[in-house]
């Protein structure tokens, strides 16, 4: 378990890069026209300042207060890891949306997201993923004429 | 006229139906712990694509009206405010429900407070915007820019946590408002070569990445592992009696004015207008010892005063085009996609819009009342649903309503990477309601930034000689420095007592 100040610096030295990356970019476009228009890279480069001079604040901030000194922050804990666990299927799931289409992938993610959550029961996790499919396709694709994925074979 | 075009747009079968369903459905996750206002209007959001105008629109203020409420039945039953805005309720609702085992009664006075807040906000929107407007009409390039400023602004007292972490979210949600083609200029910026990109970075899936997919994974966090606990409870009557009414009028009208007023407010809501409204009541009481044992004023008072934030929160929003709070920010949102401009052109241009909206937002609050008085024994029923069937299917909501705006698939790709963004935002207590502010208003923001200096010539002084521009941009730096004044204040207090 960290404290806010570490999380804080980390923070700070990420949406610094970003402040850098932002005013990198607009280095493309002009700051000035000369005819009164400060040019496209005008609004985006003092964005990156601004964002710049924040993250030094914050870094100020985070050690200067005790408040923030003194909270901690866990993300190691195993709810934690059940929420990466979590992401990780939900970007394999827009893989398999991608490869395989909506209806198969969201059966999987259902029965496989049950498992993660605790749910052992072979049967209650099988019959809540047909229940949300079915729902989901009546509700969308045929109540509301909403196309859901298709799998790549089919497009 | 525009009143009979209003009239026969919202009373559209189909309308109606959307209404009444926004309303039903946002009770039910308003009365769910752990699912906020922001959550299901951002989750509903896709659903409103299947209509074309105003239809949409009346289903989000549905689930808008509906979701302030049923937080109040959580609130109430399990001493767990569904919503932020209901926490002021389970002072004395709780106590009336479960203690004094009167959970019909309690139920019903916080129906009888919501409905009165709702209705009241209601009319006086109808009062005061068109006024408003007409003031707003006058505006040129330098006071739109001042607004969108004072809009931005009210980033800080929407930030919670920090301040500056809610700034810094406020830049991100700006630069992305950059991205595609530059409005003045023509220019195609930070798009990476993407055909993608070129139209700018779509609002929806970001939103719903942000709101809901983020929520949802804390609420996996939170409620792993424990067992949920069931509620059985008996609802004996759900109507008021006239004898209750009576007691409570007054405070009712007091709460009514409160809430309408702090929603007026931008970057107010719902859980100060309950609090603040809760406070006054018990002030203005002839029997303050009640209060915290289930006193009827205490359940009346901060149930008007989060309802009449409605109203007022669609003043600035509608007449200026600035969001009032991040639900309303939202709603702005979605009035965009539907192409409908929110702000001062909009009262001159689509008068019977207007009308309809503001229709809208009566029937909305007219037809959760007649839902909690009637069907609050279904409502109740929802507090024990378990998560274990509930978080999959809003898993699977996400990724549909992430879809099905743009039928890409690159937008499913987009939520989930702003969900999980918005997840660990969201435990280094950044505000996701900045980043939407940010996306919402930076376009108008940079374009009449660079509108106003093309009409000066360059001249940094057209933002000074314009008196309302002026004014907004020094409302708009106390706006910014008032949290952190207030903050040092509190500190100074704190060493004070401590010395």
């Amino acid at each position: 378990m960290k404290s806010m100040c570490w999380w804080n610096v980390v923070v700070s030295a990420v949406f610094t890069l970003l402040g850098i990356s932002f005013i990198l970019l607009s280095r493309n476009f002009p700051v000035d026209l000369g005819t009164g228009d400060p040019g496209s890279g005008f609004w985006p480069s003092m964005l990156g300042m601004i964002l710049i001079f924040l993250s030094v604040l914050l870094l100020i901030e985070s050690f200067f207060s005790r408040h923030i000194r003194e909270k901690k922050i866990d993300l190691s804990s195993h709810e934690h890891k059940i929420v990466y666990i979590v992401m990780g299927v939900s970007v394999l799931f827009c893989i398999s949306t991608y490869l395989l289409g909506f209806i198969f992938s969201s059966f999987m993610f259902t029965y496989i997201f049950m498992s993660i959550y605790g749910i052992t029961n072979r049967k209650e996790k099988i019959l809540t993923a047909l229940g949300i499919v079915v729902l989901l396709y009546v509700v969308f694709t045929l109540m509301l004429n909403t196309a859901l994925p298709l799998p790549i074979f089919l497009r | 006229m525009y009143v009979i075009e209003a009239f026969v747009q919202v009373f559209q079968p189909m309308n109606i139906i959307g209404l009444v369903f926004g309303t039903g459905i946002g009770i039910l996750i308003g009365a769910l712990p752990g699912l906020s206002v922001n959550m299901g209007i951002a989750l509903l959001f896709p659903l409103t694509f299947a209509y074309t105008g105003i239809g949409g629109i009346l289903m989000l203020m549905g689930i808008y009206c509906g979701a302030i409420y049923g937080g109040s039945i959580s609130a109430i039953l399990l001493n767990t405010p569904g919503t932020p805005a209901s926490a002021a309720t389970t002072l004395d609702g709780y106590p009336l429900a479960i203690k004094q085992n009167q959970p019909g009664r309690a139920l019903g006075l916080s129906t009888l407070g919501s409905l009165f807040g709702g209705v009241f906000s209601a009319i006086t929107l109808m009062l005061i915007s068109p006024l408003l407007a007409k003031v707003a009409l006058k505006f040129s390039k330098p006071e739109f820019f001042a607004l969108a400023i004072f809009g931005i602004s009210i980033i800080t007292s929407l930030s919670s946590g920090s301040v500056l972490k809610g700034l810094m979210g406020g830049i991100l949600g700006l630069f992305l408002a950059t991205i595609g083609i530059d409005a003045m200029s023509g220019e195609i910026r930070f798009t990476f070569g993407t055909i993608y990109l070129m139209g700018g970075i779509s609002f929806i899936p970001i939103l719903i990445g942000l709101f809901a997919f983020s929520q949802i994974l804390l609420t996996i966090e939170e409620s792993y592992g424990k067992p949920q606990q069931k509620k059985v409870v008996k609802i004996d009557r759900s109507f008021p009696s006239l004898k209750d009414i009576k007691k409570v009028l007054s405070t009712l009208i007091r709460s009514s004015f409160i809430g309408t007023f702090i929603g007026c407010v931008p970057g107010t809501g719902g859980d100060i207008a309950s609090f603040i409204s809760y406070d006054q009541a018990k002030k203005w009481s002839k029997h303050k010892e009640e209060f915290g044992n289930g006193a009827l004023e205490g359940i009346c008072a901060p149930e008007a005063g989060n309802n009449a934030v409605s109203g007022g929160a669609f003043i600035p929003m509608l007449t200026l085009g600035i969001p009032g709070d991040g639900a309303t920010a939202i709603m702005l949102g979605a009035l965009l996609v539907q192409g409908i401009q929110p702000g001062p052109l909009l009262f001159k241009e689509q008068m019977p819009t207007v009308y309809s909206l503001f229709l809208g937002l009566l029937i909305a609050n007219i037809v959760m009342g007649i839902f909690g008085f009637s069907l609050i024994r279904l409502f109740v029923k929802v507090i024990n649903v378990p998560k274990k069937y509930l978080l999959p299917l809003i898993f699977s909501l996400t990724f549909v309503g992430a879809y099905a705006y743009n039928n890409s698939l690159t937008d499913i790709f987009i939520m989930v990477g702003f969900g999980i963004l918005g997840y660990f935002l969201n435990k280094f207590e950044f505000s996701m309601s900045a980043i939407i502010i940010g996306i919402i208003l930076g376009k108008l923001a940079e374009a009449n930034f660079r509108g106003s200096l093309i009409m000066s010539d360059g001249d940094m002084m057209v933002f000074i000689q314009h008196p309302i521009c002026l004014t907004l941009l020094i409302v708009a730096v106390l706006s910014l420095i008032s949290p952190l004044l207030s903050s040092a204040f509190k500190r100074m207090k704190n060493r004070e007592k401590t010395v």
